[in-house]
C-alpha cells in the first residue's frame, strides 16, 4: 500500500506558502506486478484476436489504466482517461492513412513522392496531437495534464533539427535530441503549473560522446581479441591438420553473443544515463525531481528480461515490462514542497486520437 | 438500497479543480452516496457515479464534474458495492482469473497455428498474384544487384547461351500455361553448379551447372524445376512469408534487432520452402514428361549438383545416402526436402 504522506498536513495545506523549502522527497512507486499483469495482457490479446482486432482499443485502455492506476506518488494513484470509442476511430483512420500511403507508391513514382512529403509534412503535427492526447487525458489527483505547444515548434524540433542533423553528418544529432525533448517538456503542463527542462547541450554531447566511446571501446576489444585468439587457431590448425573447425564456429557464435551483450549494455546505459539527465533536470513549478536509475542493474535487469523472453516465446513479456517499469519508475522521487495540494486544475479540451494512433501505428517512440 | 446505512468507508477525496486531497468518509443510504469531512459535503446518486475497475492498490468512484474518490480500502469497498447491486463488466470479472488466461493462451496458439498453416500460404498467394508488376520488378532488380555482387559475368560464348534459353522456351511452349521463359547465366564462383528462380520470373543457371550437364537436355531439366518456381510465384511468396514471420516473431520475442529471433525465423520458413521445392519438382517433371523425357534426368543432376558441392576429400566413393545420414540435423534445418526423398519422387514418376 502507499504511504501516506500528505495526510498529516491537508488541514494547513492552503495556507503553506510554497517557498516552504527545504523539503522532502516524494517516491513514485508501482505497484503492478506481473501476473496480474499477464492476465490482463493475455485475455486481452485473446479478445483483440477473436474480434479482429476491434478490442485492441479497449485492451490499450485497460493496459495504461492498469499501468497508470499503479504508479502512486504522494498517496495517490494516476489515472488514464481515453475513450476506447475515440481510439478505434483514430486506429481506423491511421490505418486507412497508411494504406493509401502505401497504395501511392504502387501508381507511380511521382504520386509515392508525393505521399512521402505529405507524410513527412504531417508528422510533426501528428506528434502534436500525440501528445497533447497522451497528457490531456492523463490525470493525478483529479488534475488533468495538459499540452498547451505551439505547432510551430513542432515543426521545429521534428522536421527541421532532424533535416539539420543530416546535414551536419549527425553533428547537431545531440542537440536535435535536447531540441525535442525541450519541446515536449517545457510544453507539458500539470494543470496550470508548468513543466521545464533545464538540461543544457553540453551535457547531451557529453552522454551522446561517452555512449559512443564506450561501444568503441567494447567492441574495439571484443576484435582484437577474437582476432588474436582466432590468429592462435588457425596457426595451431595448419599444424594439427583439419578438426579445429568446431573451434572457430564456438569462435564465432560466442563473438556475436559478445556483441549482442555489448549492445544491450550500451543501451541500458545510454537510458539510464538519459532518464537521470532528464528528470534530473526536470522541475515543475517549485518542485523537482531525481532520478538515479544504474546502468549495471539496468542492464543486468534487460538481460534477463530478454533472455526469459526468448525461452518462453514471448510469455515473459508482460512480466518482463512490469519489473522493467517497476525498476525505472521507483528510481524517481519528487522533491519539493511537503504536500503535492496546490496545483490548480486548467481547463479541458476534448482532443482527437488520430495523432496518438497515427504515431504508435508507425511504431514512433516519442518518449526518448 | 433499502434505506440502511452501510459501513462508514475512509476514502481521499479529489474535487477536480486542485490536486488538494481530502480525508474523509464515504457512506450509502437511500440509494445516495454521502461524501462528508475536511470541510467536503457531497451527495451523489449512485446511478451517477462511475466505478473503476478493480487495478491496482485503490478503486475510483468518479463523478461527472471530473471529481473523484479514491478508496484504498477494497475489502470494505466491494462489500459495499455488494450491497448497492454494483457488478462488474464480464471482462472486468474474467480476466482475473487464471483458468481464462489458460483458455486464452489456447485460443492464441490456435489461432497461431491456423494462421501459420493455412491463412499465411493463401494471403501470401493471393498477395503475390495481386502485386503490381511495377514493384516486382523494382524487387527483381535490387536482387540482381545483389546477385551481381557474388556473381560475375558468365564465361559462356552468345550462341551457346541463346540455344539454351531457345530449348527451355520451346519445352515450355508445350505447357498452355507456362511462364514467360527468361535466362540469364552467370559464372557460379563460390556457389558452384547452381540455379535460381527470381520474384520477377528471371532464372540464373551458373557456368559450373553446364558444365556438369552430360547435354542440353538435363541443364532444361534444371530449368524446368526452376521454371516451376517462377510458374508459382515462389519467390514473392518466399518474400510474403518470411515479411510476416520475422513480424510475428519479432513482436513475440519483442525486440526486431535480437539475433535470438532470427533462429525460430528461419526454422519456421523451411516448412513452406519445402512445398515449394516438391512443387516446382512436380512442375518441371510434367514439363519433362509433355516432351516426351524422363523425369529422372532431373534426379541425376540434383545427385551431381550435390556431390559437386561436397568437399574433393570428403565425398568421393561414398553414396548419397551417406553423405545425408551423415549430415543428419542440418539436413532438417536445410530449406530443401531431404535429396534422398526428392530422388525417389522424381525416378518413382
Amino acid at each position: 500500500m502507499a504511504i501516506d504522506h500528505t495526510g498529516e498536513v491537508t488541514g494547513a495545506a492552503v495556507s503553506v506558502p510554497q517557498q516552504q523549502l527545504p523539503s522532502r522527497a516524494h517516491r513514485i512507486e508501482f505497484t503492478g506486478t506481473g501476473s496480474e499483469y499477464f492476465r490482463i495482457w493475455i485475455s486481452n490479446l485473446a479478445l483483440t484476436v477473436i474480434s479482429l482486432g476491434i478490442y485492441s482499443a479497449w485492451a490499450k485502455v485497460r493496459r495504461l489504466q492498469y499501468f497508470h492506476r499503479n504508479t502512486r506518488l504522494g498517496g495517490a494513484g494516476f489515472d488514464y482517461h481515453a475513450d476506447p470509442q475515440a481510439i478505434l476511430r483514430g486506429r481506423l483512420l491511421a490505418i486507412g492513412l497508411f494504406f493509401v500511403y502505401n497504395m501511392l507508391g504502387s501508381f507511380s513514382v511521382v504520386a509515392g513522392l508525393i505521399g512521402l512529403v505529405a507524410v513527412m509534412a504531417g508528422m510533426p503535427w501528428l506528434l502534436l496531437r500525440s501528445l497533447k492526447f497522451r497528457l490531456r487525458y492523463t490525470s493525478y489527483r483529479s488534475v488533468r495534464f495538459r499540452y498547451p505547444a505551439p505547432l510551430r515548434g513542432a515543426y521545429s524540433a521534428y522536421l527541421l533539427w532532424p533535416m539539420l542533423t543530416g546535414f551536419s553528418f549527425g553533428l547537431l544529432g545531440p542537440l536535435a535530441h535536447l531540441r525535442a525533448r525541450q519541446y515536449q517538456t517545457d510544453n507539458a503542463a500539470f494543470g496550470m503549473t508548468h513543466f521545464h527542462l533545464h538540461a543544457r547541450a553540453g551535457q547531451f554531447y557529453a552522454l551522446y560522446g561517452m555512449a559512443m566511446g564506450l561501444a568503441l571501446v567494447l567492441l574495439g576489444t571484443e576484435g582484437l581479441v577474437l582476432w588474436r585468439l582466432g590468429e592462435g587457431m588457425i596457426n595451431k590448425e595448419s599444424e594439427a591438420g583439419p578438426g579445429g573447425m568446431g573451434g572457430v564456429m564456438g569462435l564465432i557464435v560466442g563473438g556475436v553473443l559478445l556483441a549482442w551483450l555489448i549492445m544491450i549494455f550500451v543501451v541500458a546505459w545510454v537510458q539510464a544515463r538519459l532518464q537521470n539527465l532528464i528528470w534530473n533536470s526536470t522541475t515543475l513549478g517549485q518542485h523537482r525531481f531525481t532520478s538515479e536509475v544504474r546502468s549495471l542493474e539496468l542492464f543486468g535487469l534487460m538481460l534477463m528480461v530478454r533472455v526469459l523472453t526468448v525461452l518462453t516465446l514471448g510469455l515473459y513479456q508482460p512480466f518482463g515490462v512490469i519489473r522493467l517499469m517497476k525498476y525505472r519508475l521507483e528510481r524517481v522521487a519528487m522533491v519539493g514542497a511537503e504536500s503535492l495540494d496546490d496545483f490548480a486544475a486548467g481547463a479541458r479540451e476534448e482532443v482527437a486520437a488520430i495523432g496518438d494512433e497515427a504515431v504508435e501505428f508507425l511504431d514512433i517512440d516519442i518518449s526518448l | 438500497m433499502q434505506g440502511q446505512v452501510l459501513d462508514v468507508l475512509n476514502a481521499a477525496y479529489f474535487d477536480g479543480r486542485s490536486s488538494r486531497r481530502y480525508s474523509i468518509s464515504l457512506t450509502v443510504s437511500d440509494g445516495v452516496l454521502h461524501l462528508a469531512g475536511d470541510g467536503v459535503d457531497r451527495h451523489e446518486p449512485l446511478a451517477s457515479v462511475r466505478v473503476s475497475e478493480p487495478m491496482g492498490p485503490a478503486r475510483i468512484l468518479s463523478f461527472a464534474d471530473g471529481a473523484h474518490c479514491e478508496v484504498t480500502d477494497l475489502e470494505a469497498l466491494s462489500r459495499l458495492l455488494d450491497a448497492t447491486g454494483h457488478r462488474d463488466g464480464w471482462v472486468v470479472r474474467v480476466q482475473r482469473r487464471w483458468d481464462v488466461a489458460l483458455a486464452s493462451f489456447a485460443v492464441i496458439a490456435v489461432v497461431l497455428a491456423a494462421g501459420y498453416i493455412w491463412l499465411l500460404p493463401w494471403t501470401a498467394e493471393r498477395i503475390a498474384a495481386a502485386l503490381p508488376e511495377l514493384i516486382v520488378s523494382q524487387i527483381e532488380r535490387n536482387v540482381m544487384t545483389q546477385i551481381d555482387h557474388v556473381l560475375s559475368p558468365s564465361e559462356l560464348d552468345d550462341s551457346r547461351q541463346k540455344a539454351l534459353q531457345e530449348r527451355l522456351a520451346g519445352y515450355a511452349r508445350l505447357l498452355p500455361d507456362a511462364p514467360p521463359v527468361r535466362v540469364a547465366f552467370r559464372k557460379g564462383g563460390p556457389v558452384g553448379a547452381n540455379a535460381l528462380a527470381l520474384p520477377g520470373g528471371q532464372i540464373i543457371v551458373t557456368d559450373e551447372l553446364v558444365n556438369l550437364a552430360r547435354d542440353d537436355d538435363d541443364i532444361a531439366a534444371v530449368m524446368s524445376h526452376e521454371l516451376g518456381h517462377v510458374a508459382g510465384r515462389h519467390g514473392l511468396r518466399q518474400a510474403v512469408h518470411s515479411t510476416v514471420i520475422g513480424l510475428v516473431v519479432g513482436w513475440m520475442v519483442g525486440d526486431f534487432s535480437s539475433v535470438l529471433a532470427i533462429a525460430p525465423t528461419v526454422y519456421l520458413q523451411t516448412h513452406y520452402s519445402r512445398d515449394f521445392e516438391r512443387e516446382a519438382d512436380d512442375y518441371g517433371a510434367r514439363l519433362m514428361r509433355a516432351n516426351g523425357l524422363s523425369p529422372s534426368r532431373l534426379a541425376d543432376m540434383l545427385e551431381r549438383i550435390q556431390t559437386s558441392h561436397q568437399p574433393a576429400s570428403g565425398a568421393a566413393g561414398k553414396s548419397l545416402e551417406d553423405v545425408q545420414k551423415q549430415s543428419g540435423i542440418t539436413d532438417y534445418f536445410s530449406t530443401h526436402p531431404s535429396t534422398a526423398e526428392r530422388l525417389r519422387r522424381l525416378r518413382e514418376n
